[in-house]
């Protein structure tokens, strides 16, 4: 990941968010998107993002398609059912975080 | 969007098989290099394929290596968790049960002696078996899938286990039960054979995998 050593932690979360809605995606498609997302800011490498990938699929929340598309094999990714529900924590979580650093950056502007 | 033609794919896949030898990782590695030199193309690059290949190689081709190395790792990791997950699943139990009540039953009707050898051999005697059958089938596969092949480390274990355990036979034991000593002897002779009938287990489940993955290909 080229931008920032802080997106790391949330690689999982990015993925699992993209993938969230019925959306199957491959790996580069997944680069792309977040780059075009994010402006350019944040720009996911191949050797973060296909460890973080293969991890999810290891752990069940990833289910995997073969096709052939273009002359080549493309390796689809969309979420399972126990995916799905983890997204749902995950973002939350992720959510919660912001907030507290927020509040710890920010102290004036925090709502509490 | 600007598309690769079937010569520039098998150059990619050519060029990067020589460092990632696995089919299921390196169809992904192919994808996207390929789609990367397919957008670089579209976005206005107008040089040949070669040209942008080999600018692309040059600063990815370590990242792409790298990432190929974690995923060995990662697989290894996987595929040992998966085996000792098999190993004490119901079906593995139930394998060492009927492995270790064999060897019971055969000891009524062989000699002490005759029984050691039995035990003694068998583990390396299935290990040779099944090694064979495992060999020959990698060796008759046309691709080459990471977990199953990967999966052969644990092999090797088992058998330098197995090899320690024939070895330590061969020793003077100064056990003075000699009961004690067999029931030792085919304890641990039935976890040996439980160990290689479970990897042989493993193995097959992940060609199963690999063959469900791969069916529309």
């Amino acid at each position: 990941m080229g931008n920032s050593k802080l997106y790391k932690g949330s690689l999982s979360t990015i993925i699992l968010k993209l993938l969230s809605k019925g959306n199957k995606m491959y790996g580069y498609e997944i680069t792309q998107k977040v780059m075009t997302l994010t402006k350019g800011e944040l720009k996911i490498t191949e050797g973060a993002l296909y460890p973080a990938l293969h991890k999810l699929e290891a752990e069940g929340l990833l289910d995997v398609e073969i096709a052939k598309v273009d002359n080549r094999l493309r390796k689809y990714y969309k979420l399972t059912e126990q995916g799905t529900k983890e997204t749902v924590s995950k973002l939350a979580e992720l959510e919660n975080y912001i907030k507290t650093m927020q509040i710890l950056i920010n102290p004036k502007f925090s709502l509490e | 969007m600007k598309k690769l033609s079937i010569e520039n794919i098998q150059f990619i896949d050519r060029y990067l098989s020589h460092e990632i030898i696995f089919t299921d990782i390196r169809a992904e590695m192919v994808d996207h290099v390929a789609s990367a030199i397919e957008q670089k193309m579209t976005d206005g690059d107008s040089r040949t394929f070669y040209y942008i290949f080999k600018d692309y190689m040059i600063i990815n081709k370590e990242l792409l290596y790298k990432t190929n190395r974690k995923f060995l790792r990662s697989i290894d990791y996987k595929a040992g968790k998966r085996l000792l997950k098999n190993v004490f699943s119901f079906k593995g139990i139930l394998i060492f049960l009927v492995v270790f009540f064999s060897f019971n039953i055969l000891e009524n009707y062989l000699q002490p002696q005759q029984f050691l050898k039995v035990i003694k051999n068998s583990p390396m005697v299935i290990l040779f078996i099944i090694g064979f059958i495992y060999l020959i089938s990698i060796k008759r596969r046309k691709e080459r899938f990471s977990a199953i092949e990967r999966l052969g480390l644990y092999f090797l274990f088992i058998h330098q286990f197995s090899y320690i355990f024939f070895m330590l036979q061969n020793k003077d034991y100064s056990f003075t039960n000699e009961n004690l000593l067999l029931l030792t002897l085919t304890l641990i002779a039935t976890f040996l054979l439980t160990l290689v009938l479970m990897f042989l287990f493993t193995a097959v489940q992940y060609k199963k995998e690999y063959s469900l993955k791969f069916k529309n290909v």
